[in-house]
């Protein structure tokens, strides 16, 4: 292991300037709602293809590590997450940047993101051959129960009115459940749309939940900003930023266990970042000492989402490189590049040529360790994006995200759906109901659905198959904790504060 | 359930009305499938309108003990939501004229409308700055650097033609 990563270390010095370049990529397109890694990616195919191996995987792990990176940019400056996974920085980024701390929040989702990043690599270098094994032991039944960990989130999240959480979370998991049914191939409430044949994109439903109902949101008021605290951060220097760092090493535990909470869950094929950063932002909440601070501009809320969505990436290169599972888009078209110069994708992959596995690991940590040179001194110039007029940031983010929606799939009916999506989240903000919890609701549901369905027929149409394997119990038992723990850690805090 | 008893008005009963709307429809779409193929979604339908049921009976029990009525007035509405209406309709214009007046015009046309319509100038030279501001930064990011296949007016066409050619 030792001599492969120094001979890695040899091969990457040939092409070192890709991976600065890369996480560059990454960390813009990040930062453009509606756009991801994936997307870029594709987009960047034919330059990819043409490379060597070593070096177009180097560039691909960058430009998907800066993308988590990147996608908190807006997300705490305008409450508009770049990336799914960022949707849970926006509860405590965004009121950070409303109380004139939006280069502090940076720096901290900065920090966070690269630190936690760092040090699930580590892990992923140290452990990488028995870690591969925990990928065998997920099938249909374990994915459900974890998808379920995140859809239990749902009530939890709200801050406010859990009813009024949970509905809004039924109501996503059914609109998550329009679109031809996985087993049977019918459509189901589609409305003859042949669009909406293939579900709802969850694209347009990002773009137009946050960054539509946003910008309705921001003709409001003239800046992001609450002007009582406009005059500090124009004469903020470079304090924000070292504020920033001091408060994430004050607390490097809760970085550190966010971003395993995400490599556990990266480690999943099929999980995602988003689950990652909620399950994250929920444990943190729930341990944490200052639990009403979650949702006003809680520094540990922000290190719990950009940690764990930055853990996700290191473990999801674990079934990718060991057994040649993609666990999502990106590791998708990671695999069509190694495909294409001919690399064998499976299990062999890391039996026939282990010194790539070992490359991408260690491309991965130098792009971390870029990201904290890069990132962290860019915190002050676009923390300073926040004193932009709402004027001219409102046509801006609607002209951008709208691309965002439209990309995808090239329909112009999917800037339609985000812009109903939009009306629909403007309603939920103004009415109390949570659009965080719609749209968990839309992105787990058909993952739900897809894993509930197989095991069912797995088990012949006998529900009882969803607790015949240990894991999965294991798993049932978690939940059930992780369900209760609030409840009894709530009463424990008021036994205490009454004694 | 709301712990902090929360008085239910008619706007909290429009999302779950929504729901419940969408619910219904699915029932009906899935009737006669599969019972695998109803399962799912028509538990979820079934939860959306039982959960709908809960909010209406709380809304009415909550107007019957207090015994006030809240007035409905159609212009008051406007009045307090016309700057949202108004950007809607812009947001809807703007996608309804990209397939044929192309990216950089339908974004220029946003851009200037969004201003004036928010109050940001009257100057003609200032609306027209932020205009082809936006739709510039726009097109070079989207059409210029990712290759986003948008629709495109003549001019946008001519000049990325012209700036692949020179790129060649």
């Amino acid at each position: 292991m030792l001599e492969m990563t120094i001979a890695s270390l040899f091969t990457i010095a040939a092409y070192w300037w890709l991976i600065p370049v890369g996480v560059a990529v990454g960390i813009f397109v990040g930062a453009v709602p509606g756009f991801s890694s994936t997307n870029v990616l594709i987009m960047l195919l034919p330059l990819t293809l043409g490379m060597e191996t070593n070096s177009a995987m180097a560039f691909m792990v960058s430009v998907y590590s800066g993308s988590h990176m990147g996608g908190s940019i807006p997300a705490v400056l305008f409450n508009v997450p770049g990336t799914g996974a960022a949707a849970a920085t926006c509860f405590d980024g965004y009121p950070m940047t409303q109380q004139g701390r939006g280069q502090e929040a940076l720096a901290i989702a900065f920090f966070a993101s690269a630190i936690g990043g760092l040090l699930t690599t580590l892990v992923t270098w140290g452990c990488l051959p028995w870690l591969s094994r925990m990928v065998y032991y997920f099938g249909s039944i374990e994915n459900f129960v974890i998808i379920l960990f995140g859809v239990a989130l749902i009530g939890q999240i709200t801050g406010g009115n859990q009813f009024k959480g949970l509905m809004a979370g039924f109501f996503g998991l059914l609109i998550g459940a329009i679109g031809y049914d996985h087993v049977y191939s019918v459509p189901r409430a589609t409305f003859g749309i042949v669009q909406l044949f293939d579900g709802v994109p969850r694209v347009s439903a990002i773009v137009g939940l946050f960054a539509v109902s946003e910008a309705f949101r921001m003709i409001e008021k003239d800046t992001v900003i609450d002007t009582s605290r406009l005059q500090s951060v124009l004469q903020e220097g470079w304090q924000g930023t070292l504020r920033g760092c001091v408060n994430s090493i004050k607390h490097i535990g809760a970085v550190v266990r966010s971003a395993f909470i995400g490599f556990i869950v990266g480690i999943i094929p099929g999980a995602g970042a988003t689950i990652g950063s909620f399950v994250s932002y929920q444990q943190a909440m729930t341990l944490s000492k200052n639990r009403e601070e979650f949702g006003r501009g809680s520094v540990e809320g922000v290190i719990a989402a950009e940690a764990a969505n930055n853990g996700v990436t290191s473990g999801s290169l674990i079934p990718l490189l060991t057994l040649g599972i993609p666990g999502g888009g990106t590791a998708a078209v990671m695999m069509i590049v190694l495909q294409a110069h001919g690399v064998p994708i499976g299990p062999r992959l890391f039996q026939v040529m282990p010194q790539l596995a070992y490359a991408v690991v260690v491309a991965m940590l130098l792009a971390y360790i870029v990201m904290v040179a890069m990132g962290i001194p860019l915190a002050k110039s676009l923390a300073r994006m926040s004193l932009v007029s709402t004027k001219i940031l409102v046509p801006v983010i609607i002209s951008f995200t709208l691309v965002g929606a439209f990309v995808e799939r090239r329909f112009i009916f999917d800037m339609w759906l985000a812009l109903g999506f939009g009306l629909l989240g403007y309603i939920l903000k103004r009415t109390g109901y949570s659009p965080h919890a719609l749209l968990l609701g839309v992105i787990l549901g058909p993952m739900a659905e897809q894993y509930f369905l197989r095991a069912i027929l797995l088990g012949n149409g006998n529900p009882m198959i969803l607790f015949s394997r240990t894991l999965a119990n294991i798993l049932w038992v978690l939940l059930l904790c992780s369900l209760c723990a609030p409840v009894i850690m709530n009463k424990f805090r008021q036994k205490r504060r009454s004694e | 359930m709301s712990k902090n008893r929360t008085t239910w008005t008619t706007e909290d009963l429009f999302i779950p009305g929504l729901a419940a709307l969408l619910a219904v429809y699915y029932l009906y779409t899935v009737r006669g499938l599969p019972f695998l193929a109803q399962m799912y979604g028509g538990t979820l339908s079934i939860l959306c309108l039982l959960c709908f049921g809960i909010v209406l009976y709380l809304y009415c029990s909550g107007r019957s003990s207090s015994g006030k009525t809240e007035p409905g007035n159609l212009s008051t509405f406007v009045a307090k939501y016309c700057r949202f209406i108004g950007l809607f309709v812009l947001t809807a214009l703007f996608i309804g004229i990209l397939p044929y007046a192309g990216y950089f015009l339908s974004v220029m046309f946003l851009g200037v409308s969004v201003a004036v319509w928010l109050g940001y100038s009257r100057k003609v030279s200032s609306l027209l700055k932020v205009g082809v501001g936006i739709a510039l930064a726009g097109f070079v990011l989207f059409v210029l650097f990712l290759n986003v296949d948008l629709p495109l007016d003549g001019v946008s066409l001519f000049i990325k033609e012209a700036i692949q050619s020179c790129w060649k």
